[in-house]
């Protein structure tokens, strides 16, 4: 079941100016994506359009099989749930739960089924706790969670997240992680983020995007062996990885450091 | 489009952006004399016949004009208010049913306010479009600014393109979250909030956080300053200075005279 079907999108913020350059990509259910890529090959314009922040110049966007462009940005929110890179460039409100109960009260939903919401996305992201604080209050890590419960809270089908670990500490990188983890389990997930640790570890699809264009689409496991492509757009694959890909005999697509391990204990073995 | 949105300066190669800053002030400066000083609306009108070959040589004639179509509204609401609810009308022009009565001499005070703006406002642009903030500064300081003041007017002219930007941001976040920014009067002030609180507390923010490495940089040592950009005055600054006060000059006479 495909969730986003973009066919043969360009777009151009300029005349001339191409950010995406004849784009075709399949979403399908339950994916973690990751979009990777240095700064402006042009990941965040592509997903702006999933939503419909931004409209293809040329090409199609479909969602659940409709034609994106006959809908609202509100309307398609309800599909896909877009957390900016920012948190201080959304909040306004003076409680948190207020803050997290905009994007569904926008959606018309109603009081008790509101706070159900409200209080389910708190729980997701681990801010219940929190959940009568002042949002500014909150440290920049919280206040990013906060970003992200307020799109949960709306339940869309798909959850897409800008750079989610920008500016963490590693408390920080290891609550977004989790985090994902659970979010998983009930929707789709796309991340768009240099964190090549986080990447190998949540990942189950990794598109790689220089000068507008895909350049690859696969596992990351394959991605991260593709050092002619990964050098291109200036990324480099997790320490663990290079590690391995440098020792002789071992396998070139190791992402984390349990699997390093067990490759080691083979080989001590033989 | 360098430079876009750091200010609303366009960097491009033409006689006008190499003029130096304090010559093109000058103009405006003698414009906006003009414009509140002149006898007759056309008399003001009349110095957009200047400004358009100017743009042209700038190369920014579409730009120039740009402001004033977003703004036809408040100028048709000029028109409005003044021809039927000018305080000192005596002249009728029509009688309209329910006791409204459309005034001429509140139309030709309406025409006289929305030329004065106009042209105001179009050589005030064409100024901002075509002046490096760093040279208008720089130029300004040599003839005596306090530096303050002139870091003032360098950051004035760089916060409405910063807005714009970071108000294209928010409204897109705030978007994403399902609220509707178009649509009819109460939807568009319902979404004032969500649009203004994050726009406010991030400028008080970067405000707090702009002064603190504006510090750390000696922003406040004292002695000579400097500056990287330098505009020096030329022997055509000083003609174009000599034909703007020289016509600003006859034009005002010739409008009292005539």
């Amino acid at each position: 079941m495909s969730i986003i079907q973009v066919k043969n999108v360009s777009f151009e913020y300029f005349k001339g100016v191409k950010v995406l350059n004849n784009i075709n990509f399949t979403l399908n259910k339950g994916e973690v994506v990751a979009i990777i890529g240095q700064n402006g090959s042009g990941k965040t314009t592509l997903v702006k359009h999933f939503n419909g922040l931004l409209r293809p110049t040329k090409g199609e966007v479909l969602i659940n099989d409709e034609d994106a462009v006959k809908k609202t940005v509100a309307q398609l929110s309800h599909t896909c749930g877009y957390v900016f890179q920012n948190p201080d460039d959304q909040i306004f409100n003076s409680v948190v739960t207020a803050e997290v109960a905009f994007g569904p009260s926008n959606m018309g939903i109603k009081s008790h089924e509101l706070k159900v919401r409200v209080n389910e996305a708190l729980r997701t992201v681990g801010l219940y706790e929190e959940r009568d604080k002042h949002p500014l209050d909150l440290d920049l890590n919280q206040k990013k969670l906060v970003a992200i419960a307020s799109i949960v809270a709306m339940r869309p089908e798909l959850i897409i997240l800008d750079e989610p670990t920008t500016g963490q500490d590693h408390a920080g990188l290891l609550r977004v992680e989790a985090l994902i983890n659970e979010l998983r389990k009930n929707y789709t997930v796309i991340i768009i983020s240099h964190d090549m640790n986080l990447v190998a570890r949540v990942a189950s699809r990794v598109v790689m995007m220089c000068n507008g264009e895909i350049i690859f689409d696969g596992s990351p496991k394959e991605a991260f062996t593709k050092n002619a492509l990964m050098k291109k757009t200036y990324l480099k694959p997790p320490i663990i990885t290079e590690l391995a890909q440098s020792l002789k005999g071992f396998k070139r697509d190791v992402l984390t450091v349990d699997e390093f391990m067990d490759e080691l204990k083979t080989k001590l073995k033989k | 489009m360098a430079n876009a949105g750091l200010t609303s300066y366009i960097e491009k190669n033409s006689y006008f952006h190499k003029v130096n800053p304090l010559t093109k002030l000058l103009i405006l400066i003698c414009v906006i004399i003009l414009s509140f000083t002149l006898k007759n609306f056309i008399y003001i009108l009349a110095l957009l016949v200047i400004i358009i070959p100017i743009a042209i040589k700038s190369k920014v004639l579409s730009m120039t004009f740009s402001p004033i179509f977003k703004l036809y509204f408040m100028f048709i609401l000029l028109f409005f208010i003044q021809g039927f609810f000018h305080p000192y009308a005596t002249e009728k022009l029509i009688d309209l049913p329910f006791g409204f009565t459309l005034w001429k001499d509140g139309l030709l005070y309406a025409a006289y306010i929305a030329a004065r703006i106009f042209v105001m406002m179009v050589f005030g642009y064409w100024f901002v479009l075509t002046t490096h903030p760093g040279d208008l500064v720089s130029s300004l300081s040599r003839i005596g600014l306090p530096h303050a003041l002139g870091y003032i007017i360098l950051t004035t002219l760089q916060i409405i393109p910063r807005f714009r930007t970071q108000m294209q941001t928010i409204i897109d976040a705030q978007r994403s979250r399902g609220l509707e920014t178009q649509g009819n009067l109460i939807q568009r002030l319902k979404s004032f909030v969500p649009l203004l609180g994050p726009l406010f507390m991030g400028s008080v923010q970067q405000a707090v956080e702009k002064s603190m490495a504006l510090e750390a940089r000696a922003f406040s040592a004292k002695g000579e300053k400097t500056s990287y950009r330098q505009a020096t005055i030329k022997t055509k600054d000083k003609v174009i200075m000599v034909i703007t006060v020289l016509f600003s000059i006859s034009w005002e006479v010739l409008s009292w005279t005539l």
